[in-house]
């Protein structure tokens, strides 16, 4: 389905152009995914998911230093 | 996608009818269903939007109020019984692939003759009627889990507006405030929503990692309250201006009730002096616009020629020594350094002593060299900069006399503003001391809100200076934050946390702000491209822009701006346009239903206008509600080649309620071909 | 004015990262020099530190706009100033010298400048700032005299 989608896509492939690191990238279009399934609106639970995908990142970001 | 079918099922004045629709293909794509006023038109579209998000987004006030249900269907039944008010929509999808949304509400009769709703507790929507979605997943139609969902990845709810709407309110877009309307319209056919979302978690999440923290020093623990303590007040600033604009939009809403109400009055003169006082009205906002536009310019003018002012002493002392050098020779230099130079290549003075390097006469000849050297390429500098030097001698001469031209330019506007005022002042006491008492009570409506509009308009102001204010202080915070917490390493990993969150913060913002400016400036093409392939008067205007405030501007070919003279049919046309771009430029695949497209155009511009609908929406299903008024045998002519459907309405009121029911009509005309009536 | 010897022509005019909040306050949007560019602001702020005779040093420094957008007649505004500051022509010689003075006059007004935008109503700078210009220029007989013209006025005054 291509509804939204040429949006969604320039939406990500100005993610990519900006992001000057590959955690930055990895996070974002990960957000954007995760605002779109609505899963979390309007819910505290949005914290606990962001911060494990960030600390994932910057270990990762650690271990690739 | 197209809609297939919809059925309706006691819903308002449809106790039971059923619309189906062609696939939109070899260039028909066009539907017409025709109605009078009154007959049902509108609640169609209000169907569509209840169906898809449980909210009729266009009820006249005539509805408002109005339960949903169709009385006919309860008064036949008997107390315990009961009914379903449902919208079943069948929507084809390009792919091949199908989807059926059916919402539905119960009613029941109780034994004194009440009609209660019967609600579903599971229900989202607010009027909690139960949404159904079956889809095609390979050949079979299977139930969806989570239907809400799926709607708003096909037709997300914060645009539909741009897919259904209402014709005679297309005009909103480019009357007052037009930038903001606009700015709203692109924000959320981007899509956006999705990115600020992400920013204001990742915002929240920052404090969340520093709050959270119970080892952090009196200092950090004083700069992270402070910084909660900001972030409330933020909150509190937004909210505050959020009611106020809410507030501010009901007054001029009301205002504009008020004001109609005072035009159709049947009361000799006091249409006539409403609308001069309406004229009246946008001439002053249009010459406080002007005046504010010459005020910016001024104070562009003030900033570019102040630095020449403040240093004019060293204009002065720099011209001065320039040519103070000139005059004394010392520039330009007697001696060419190329010429220097060779001397000492060739190793022969043009006294003819010999040169021979470490020798005195050789080191003074060395030494003439650089002095030389030195002052060539100062030569260029100084005489350049003696002649621009000059240029801003002459800008500060100019000085005083154009900022005089300036303020005399404002002050003749600000002249003209009071005259319109006092000549309003005068028609509100006309008006005011009408006899008729409806007459007086509508006047004081109109001031009444106007006043409440202002107030409210000013308090937004303040507001938001107040906002910027704090965003400021809470950014130099949190630098400050980061600046203590960066001094001890036990809060490396909270800091790296922090930095990550920021640099995300920076690309979602940048990425935010490049979207929008790029589907701004494709909207401005698309707008522009499809307005100029619709008008008319191919030679008068020469360019639509639209700005980065999202202020739409129609330049004519003189130069000047032409918005404000457009007429109403021009109007619909740059409103087709913009809309037809936003649908364009948003990448949805969704059918346009426009409720009465052609009701406010005369019948001149009316032809031109349905001529350039199909190609507005050229692979789209358009639905058209129109009136017989609008579909005039011109019209009808000019859209034939691309209708696929008409309909009209059929709607009988009796005592107990109304009916209406949707035939398709024969087009025996279109067979007969040179006849239309 | 790009020297063919030693001394480059420095890309960026600089300002003290301490500096940064009050140019990015003065470019806000409630400012009255919101969508001007830095380069204005900071002529602007050069501007206010020799008028009031405020230098400050050029340490910790960022870079804030460059130097290519300058246009010929603030590149000979720029050139006045270190003229007058080191009483000769020479120091065009150097450009980066040239330029250090600016930052370090644009160093010492930024923070008048700031106070002067934001003390006091906002639509208030715009009239300050027109009074200050004007009374500057009356005060100078309505423009900066070319060296003829005040060697006119001198021989008339001693005629």
């Amino acid at each position: 389905m291509s509804n939204g989608g040429s949006l969604n896509r320039r939406i990500l492939n100005y993610i990519d152009e900006l992001a000057k690191t590959e955690e930055a990238r990895k996070f974002l279009k990960w957000a954007i995914g995760f605002e779109l399934e609505r899963v979390m609106e309007n819910n505290p639970q949005f914290r606990r998911e962001y911060e494990r995908k960030i600390i994932e990142l910057i270990k990762k970001r650690k271990e690739d230093l | 996608m197209w809609i297939e079918r919809i059925s309706l099922k006691n819903y308002r004045q449809y106790e039971e009818a059923e619309i189906e629709f062609c696939r939109p293909t070899g260039g028909r794509n066009i539907t017409v269903i025709l109605g009078d006023t009154g007959s049902g038109k509108t609640n169609l579209v209000n169907a569509i939007t209840w169906c898809l998000y449980g909210n009729e987004k266009h009820l006249t006030a005539r509805n408002k109020g109005l339960d949903i249900y169709n009385t006919l269907a309860a008064k036949n039944l008997k107390p315990g019984e009961t009914f379903q008010v449902q919208v079943k929509i069948h929507l084809g999808e390009s792919d091949g692939g199908r989807i059926i949304v059916t919402r539905s509400l119960k009613y029941k009769v109780e034994f004194d003759g009440r009609v209660v709703r019967i609600p579903d507790h599971l229900s989202k929507a607010e009027d909690q009627s139960t949404l159904e979605m079956m889809r095609m997943i390979g050949k079979d139609m299977k139930e969806v889990q989570d239907p809400e969902f799926i709607i708003q990845k096909l037709i997300p709810e914060q645009i539909e507006e741009y897919f259904f709407f209402d014709g005679e309110r297309l005009d909103e877009y480019f009357k007052e405030k037009s930038g903001v309307k606009i700015a709203e319209a692109v924000f959320k056919i981007s899509q956006l929503e999705l990115i600020e979302r992400v920013i204001k978690h990742l915002k929240d999440l920052k404090q969340f990692f520093v709050r959270d923290r119970n080892d952090l020093s009196p200092r950090i623990e004083e700069i992270r309250d402070l910084i909660d303590r900001l972030t409330a007040t933020l909150t509190d600033l937004n909210d505050r201006k959020e009611k106020a604009e809410a507030q501010r939009d009901e007054a001029e809403r009301l205002e504009l009730e008020a004001r109609e109400k005072l035009r159709e009055a049947p009361v000799q003169n006091i249409g006539k002096l409403e609308d001069e006082r309406a004229e009246l009205e946008e001439n002053i906002e249009k010459t406080r616009k002007e005046i504010e536009e010459l005020k910016n310019e001024k104070i562009q003018y003030l900033c570019s020629i102040a630095p020449a002012i403040l240093a004019s002493s060293c204009i002065q002392k720099a011209s001065k020594l320039i040519g103070e050098s000139e005059a004394s020779g010392i520039i330009p230099p007697e001696y060419q350094p190329g010429f220097v130079n060779k001397l000492l290549t060739t190793g022969r003075c043009i006294c003819g002593r010999d040169l021979i390097k470490g020798s005195s006469e050789y080191e003074e000849v060395k030494g003439l060299l650089n002095k030389s050297s030195i002052l060539a390429s100062l030569t260029r500098i100084l005489i350049e900069d003696a002649g621009r030097l000059e240029n801003l001698r002459q800008m500060v001469q100019e000085f005083p006399d154009k900022i005089t031209r300036m303020n005399s330019r404002i002050q003749n506007l600000e002249r003209n503003i009071e005259t319109m005022e006092k000549r309003k002042l005068t028609i509100d006491s006309q008006i005011a001391s009408c006899d008729s008492e409806k007459i007086r009570q509508y006047e004081n409506e109109v001031q009444e809100y106007l006043k409440k509009k202002e107030k409210l308009i000013e308090e937004i102001g303040q507001l938001k200076q107040q906002i910027q204010a704090t965003q400021s202080k809470i950014a130099m915070e949190e630098k400050e934050l980061e600046k203590e917490l960066k001094k001890q390493t036990k809060y490396k990993e909270l800091v790296a946390c922090l930095e990550f969150c920021q640099e995300l913060l920076d690309v979602a913002s940048g990425v935010k702000e490049k979207t929008m400016e790029d589907v701004r400036k494709e909207i401005e093409q698309q707008t522009k491209e499809l307005f100029f392939g619709m008008i008319w008067k191919e030679r008068t205007y020469a360019n639509i822009e639209i700005d980065e405030h999202y202020n739409v501007s129609v330049k004519h070919i003189s130069g000047n701006e032409a918005i404000g003279t457009l007429s109403a049919g021009e109007r619909q046309i740059l409103a087709l346009a913009f809309v037809s771009a936003l649908n364009n430029v948003s990448g949805f695949d969704v059918p346009i239903v426009i409720d009465t497209p052609l009701g406010r155009i005369s019948s001149g511009p009316r032809e031109k206008i349905a001529r350039s609908l199909p190609s507005c929406f050229s692979d789209r299903q358009v639905i058209l509600l129109m009136t017989n008024e609008e579909y005039t045998s011109e019209v009808k002519k000019v859209l034939s080649e691309h209708l696929s459907k008409e309909f009209s309405i059929e709607f009988t009121e009796c005592a107990d309620g109304s009916k209406a029911r949707v035939i398709e009509n024969d087009r025996e005309w279109e067979r007969k071909g040179a006849s239309y009536s | 004015m790009i020297e063919n010897g030693k001394e480059k022509e420095p890309r960026t005019l600089n300002v003290r990262k301490s500096d940064l909040e009050f140019y990015h306050r003065l470019l806000a949007e409630d400012s009255p020099f919101n969508g001007m560019d830095n380069k204005r602001i900071f002529l602007l702020a050069m501007a206010t530190g020799f008028f009031e005779e405020k230098f400050a040093d050029v340490k910790d420094m960022t870079s804030f706009c460059r130097t290519e957008t300058l246009i010929p007649e603030e590149r000979a505004l720029i050139d006045a100033i270190a003229v007058y500051k080191e009483g000769s022509l020479d120091v065009l010689s150097n450009p980066r010298k040239v330029f250090e003075i600016a930052e370090g006059y644009a160093s010492g007004g930024i923070r008048s400048l700031y106070e002067q935008v934001f003390e006091g109503e906002f639509g208030t700078y715009s009239k300050r700032l027109e009074a200050e210009l004007r009374s500057i220029v009356e005060k100078m007989g309505g423009g900066i005299k070319s060296d003829s013209e005040e060697k006119e006025e001198h021989s008339t005054r001693h005629a």
